[in-house]
């Protein structure tokens, strides 16, 4: 049983990157109607962003302001020199948006490759939480503990963040309609800003979680996460958060519990099969109540 | 000049056996159908020609005919379970199962899991692509010009209002998945004979970007669109490579964004069409001697809905500008 | 299609056609029965992801300095070296392309490079059948050279290694259990894991854990918790080089601690950083700590012009570089079929590797240091060496 309770504790602390990954892209989608393809870009800008301060003597917690500051800064970039103006041309439809999308994640990964001289490199774990401890009978790592905990509160600063100010509650009705929000004088440029502001943010948390976890940083760190991130997003329906949270714990604890109990290839296989389960069953995903009609 | 072709042999191979693959995704998309299972299918298709040739000894030609079908099969199971998915989630679904495809053949004995099978004839000529290209060509003419091509660009447009005249849409696009699957299956199976090795890592999600892109800058309007965006940025980026790979893929990102805002819908795109109408008649009035300028341009015809332009086809008129008075 | 765009477009297709043609190689003789300028062509795989292009960058960059100290150091009298380094990006398709680029238009004399095993097998026979000498630079599997006698390698096979100093190790540290963990999306690696785990087993070592990961995992407790809760007394790694230091740094967060058999990637800085690889012994064929053949020279060197300590690859890189110059300069002659000749029959090389030749396997003739990661740093390693955690 121990050993159950074990491996769903793995599960729950990768669940908990993915959520807060698939955070950015569910928001994204729910605001914009854009699958940013360039998502992992911010993750990986982000990191190094991290790294950077880090190695220029700042304490851990200053350095992963600066490393989302860094994430949204790009974030933002993106946004208002390629997505937005994209969106308010005719004839331009989200498959187009995904195209340039991808142009963009292809330009960015260039840069900071060029930037980096295509190092591997090491990212310090000195600062972060090390170590396990014990409780009843389970080892629990402190630094998957302490991305647990950043998580869960990421998620509920930004669930009250939506539902209780007014530029929150903003972005939740251009989220539901944009023509509806306009009316009622919202200005949808704000919110589509302040989305991706958030996005940015969040993934470049995700990735120095992920830069800690694996003890190593790089141009393509990014790359592998960006399909596990989509899968969780549609899995707990695009456009929710806590759709987005439900998915990706899902998919982390799914991983690590047939990874574990069954095989490594049905682990695999996994995160796609319940895509296609959910996009067939349940298009809009576990948490969805409704295919909201865009007026 | 007969040199440089022999010389570039293989370049010439793959970028046409790339043109087959982006056309695979054309197909698809010229019928409303955003699949991403290309990639999928076409492993599939390399992969069963190269377990036939190699443990059952099958000859190269029937192992690619069989390759071609095997990917219309799977696409057909892939279509029947999408059914009723459309956009974007139609695109993450037929990415699912593609991707699914090729982690379970790296997962089988047959197919020798993650090593993946050598020595497969390397028994592959020019030809084929080229004649399988010219079949689809003639295909693709074919269907646009008639019934069946109206019906896809009417499935395309508008679903419900198609459904609404009479038109099987579910047909239509399962029957536009097939299409695509047998082309993927087929320059799957075509690229097998041409390297003589396979492995599940080398379809990642690089080549997936790579048939997308073509297909999308190439347009969904006509055929001969990814077909000449396929040759043309294949040359593109192997004259980029030469100077270095980063530049070239910060160029073909860059490329990509560009042409996205200047041709959303690709290539064939009729604003595309009309701006270079529009261009070479300013260019053409500003080269005659001053004093028999013509008069300005018509407006361009808009009498009829871009929906209705799109379904009736390019029979009304390539410009738009010609009225009947 | 509409006619002004269908013009343009054949327009531009025509325009890069006749830019594609040309081209040409420069001949002449430099009096010593070698011509004035010798090419080496270099496959190699510089993007990707980082895991790969973090291999084959220093790849070049060794083989660029043995180029340019050769070229200084008038070692094949007037003759230069060209390095023609084309980027392979981790495509089959590409490697393809570029050994018939290498071997029909260009006509380079040598090759030395190849980075991924699976863009080799697709291209290496291409230069075997064209009779052009390859030397392969860090490919560690084995298959290698058999498929053709124009084949050599830098890099042995590594279960040739680990089949001389896994016994050893494993005796020193009393293991009675082992556990593997493996890249199972990898031929190489499993294949590796296999060839020790028999050897082990062989031993009277029992495997009580089996344990695969794949590239794509950014964690792997799953994995380790299995192997925890089996309890081994050793743990063994053959896994690829991005993932050493993700588990290194996981193991410790896993609680685990046990004696770690390393595989090659952990002569990495970026693995002897985290603190959870103090202690792993593992074997491999350079270290800084070579003191025989040209390996103290090519540190100095290394440093000198690129300001900062070589890796593995480069030293590989740099090897191959020179083992081809020395074949031509054996032989007298850049004549393919008698560098080959002077490749096979090569004896006391002086190289970053120590001193060595090829084998009748065309594999090099090097036993294999153990080293153990001690304080960041790896140390020789001997049956009586201690450590603590």
């Amino acid at each position: 049983m121990s050993y159950f309770a074990q491996q769903l504790v793995n599960g729950i602390a990768l669940g908990s990157v993915f959520a807060v990954l698939a955070l950015g892209v569910s928001l994204v989608w729910g605001v914009l109607d854009v699958l940013n393809f360039s998502h992992a870009q911010f993750m990986t800008w982000g990191v190094f962003g991290t790294a950077f301060g880090i190695s220029h003597g700042l304490p851990v917690v200053v350095a992963i302001v600066v490393g989302m500051l860094t994430g949204a800064t790009l974030a933002v970039i993106v946004e208002e020199v390629v997505i937005t103006p994209l969106k308010r041309r005719a004839h331009v439809d989200a498959s187009s948006i995904v195209v340039a999308t991808i142009g963009v994640a292809i330009v960015l990964e260039t840069v900071i490759k060029k930037l980096t001289h295509s190092e591997l490199r090491s990212f310090t774990s000195e600062g972060f939480p090390s170590g396990s401890i014990p409780v009843a009978g389970i080892s629990i790592g402190l630094l998957p503990l302490a991305i647990f905990l950043t998580s869960v509160v990421v998620m509920v600063a930004l669930a009250l963040w939506l539902a209780r100010t007014r530029l929150g509650r903003e972005l939740r009705t251009v989220a539901y309609s944009r023509e509806r929000a306009e009316i009622v004088g919202i200005n949808p440029r704000t919110s589509y800003v302040i989305a991706f502001v958030i996005s940015g943010a969040l993934a470049a948390l995700a990735g120095t979680f992920v830069g800690a976890e694996t003890a190593l940083i790089s141009y393509s760190s990014g790359d592998g996460l960006l399909l596990i991130t989509f899968a969780a997003v549609v899995i707990g329906g695009m456009g929710s958060i806590p759709g987005a949270v439900l998915g990706g714990l899902v998919l982390g604890i799914g991983q690590v519990l047939t990874a574990a109990f069954i095989s490594q290839s049905v682990s695999d296989v996994l995160a796609f099969g319940l895509m296609v389960i959910v996009l067939l069953v349940r298009p809009t995903g576990l948490l969805r109540r409704q295919a909201v009609s865009r007026a | 000049m007969l040199e440089w072709f022999s010389a570039n042999q293989f370049f010439i191979d793959n970028t046409l056996i790339t043109t087959v693959l982006v056309m695979s995704f054309f197909v698809a998309l010229q019928a409303g159908v955003f699949s991403l299972a290309s990639v999928g299918l076409m492993a599939v298709g390399g992969y069963m020609t190269a377990v036939l040739t190699t443990t059952y000894h099958v000859p190269v030609v029937e192992g690619i005919f069989a390759g071609a079908l095997a990917g219309g099969v799977m696409a057909g199971i892939f279509g029947l379970a999408v059914a009723r998915l459309s956009g974007i989630y139609l695109a993450l679904a037929t990415f699912a199962l593609g991707q699914s495809a090729i982690v379970i053949i790296g997962e089988l004995k047959i197919t020798n899991a993650q090593q993946g099978i050598l020595g497969i004839p390397v028994l592959y000529t020019t030809a084929w692509t080229v004649v399988g290209l010219l079949v689809a060509a003639a295909v693709f003419e074919v269907i646009r010009r008639s019934s069946h091509g109206r019906a896809f660009r009417a499935v395309r447009v508008d679903e419900v209002v198609a459904k609404s005249i009479g038109i099987n849409a579910g047909a239509y696009r399962l029957g536009a998945l097939v299409l695509s699957g047998l082309l993927a299956g087929f320059a799957g199976a075509l690229n097998a004979h041409e390297i003589g090795v396979i492995s599940p890592d080398q379809y990642n999600f690089g080549v997936l970007v790579l048939g997308l892109t073509y297909a999308m800058v190439g347009g969904v309007e006509h055929w001969a669109g990814p077909m000449l965006a396929s040759v043309a940025l294949g040359i593109f980026r192997e004259q980029a490579r030469g100077v270095g790979t980063d530049i070239e893929d910060a160029a073909y990102g860059v490329l990509l964004v560009v042409l996205i805002f200047l041709a959303p819908r690709g290539l064939g795109d009729r604003r595309v069409v009309r701006g270079f109408a529009r261009l070479s008649s300013l260019v053409r009035s500003r080269l005659r001697p001053p004093g028999s300028r013509p008069p300005p341009p018509t407006p361009l015809a808009t009498d009829r809905s871009s929906n209705e332009r799109a379904i009736a086809g390019p029979s009304v008129g390539a410009s738009g500008a010609e009225r009947k008075t | 299609m509409p006619k002004a765009s269908w013009r343009v477009s054949v327009a531009i297709f025509a325009g890069i056609l006749l830019a594609g043609c040309g081209g040409s190689t420069p001949g002449g003789q430099a009096g010593n029965g070698l011509p004035a300028n010798l090419t080496i062509g270099a496959p190699l795989d510089i993007s990707g992801s980082a895991s790969v292009a973090s291999v084959g960058a220093p790849e070049q960059e060794g083989e660029q300095l043995a180029v340019d100290e050769i070229n200084s150091s008038g070692f094949l009298g007037k003759t230069k070296l060209t390095l023609k380094v084309v980027d392979t990006q981790a495509s089959k398709e590409l490697a393809v392309q570029t050994l018939t680029d290498m071997t029909v238009r260009d006509k380079v004399d040598g090759i030395v490079g190849f980075t991924l095993t699976p863009s080799f097998l697709a291209a290496g026979p291409l230069a075997q059948r064209a009779g052009i000498p390859v030397i392969t630079v860090d490919l560690s599997g084995t298959g290698i050279t058999e498929v053709g006698d124009y084949i050599f390698r830098v890099s042995p096979a590594l279960v040739t290694l680990f089949e001389r100093s896994d016994p050893i190790i494993v005796k020193a540290l009393k293991a009675k259990t082992a556990a593997y963990i493996y890249s199972s999306d990898s031929s190489n690696t499993a294949a590796q894991k296999d060839f020790r785990k028999k050897v082990l087993e062989g031993l009277g070592v029992a495997t009580v854990a089996e344990q695969g990961v794949t590239a794509a995992q950014i964690d792997y407790q799953t994995q380790l918790t299995a192997i925890k809760r089996a309890n081994p007394d050793v743990l063994v790694f053959d896994v690829l080089g991005g993932q050493d230091a993700t588990l290194a740094q996981q193991i410790k967060q896993a609680g685990l601690s046990v004696a770690q058999m390393g595989d090659v990637g952990w002569n990495s800085p970026n693995v002897m950083a985290v603190s959870g690889s103090q202690c792993t012994i593992f074997t491999t064929v350079w270290d800084p700590s070579i003191s025989t053949g040209r390996n103290p020279h090519f540190l100095t060197l290394y440093q000198q012009k690129l300001s900062k300590p070589p890796t593995q690859y480069a030293a590989w890189g740099y090897d191959g570089v020179w083992l081809y110059a020395t074949a031509v300069k054996n032989a007298g002659s850049a004549n393919p079929a008698k560098v080959r000749d002077a490749l096979a029959s090569m004896k006391d090389f002086q190289g970053t590797l120590g001193v060595y030749g090829f084998g009748p396997d065309r594999a090099p003739t090097v036993s294999g240091i153990n080293l153990q990661v001690n304080g960041g740093k790896a140390v020789p390693w001997t049956p009586t060496s201690t450590c603590s955690r």
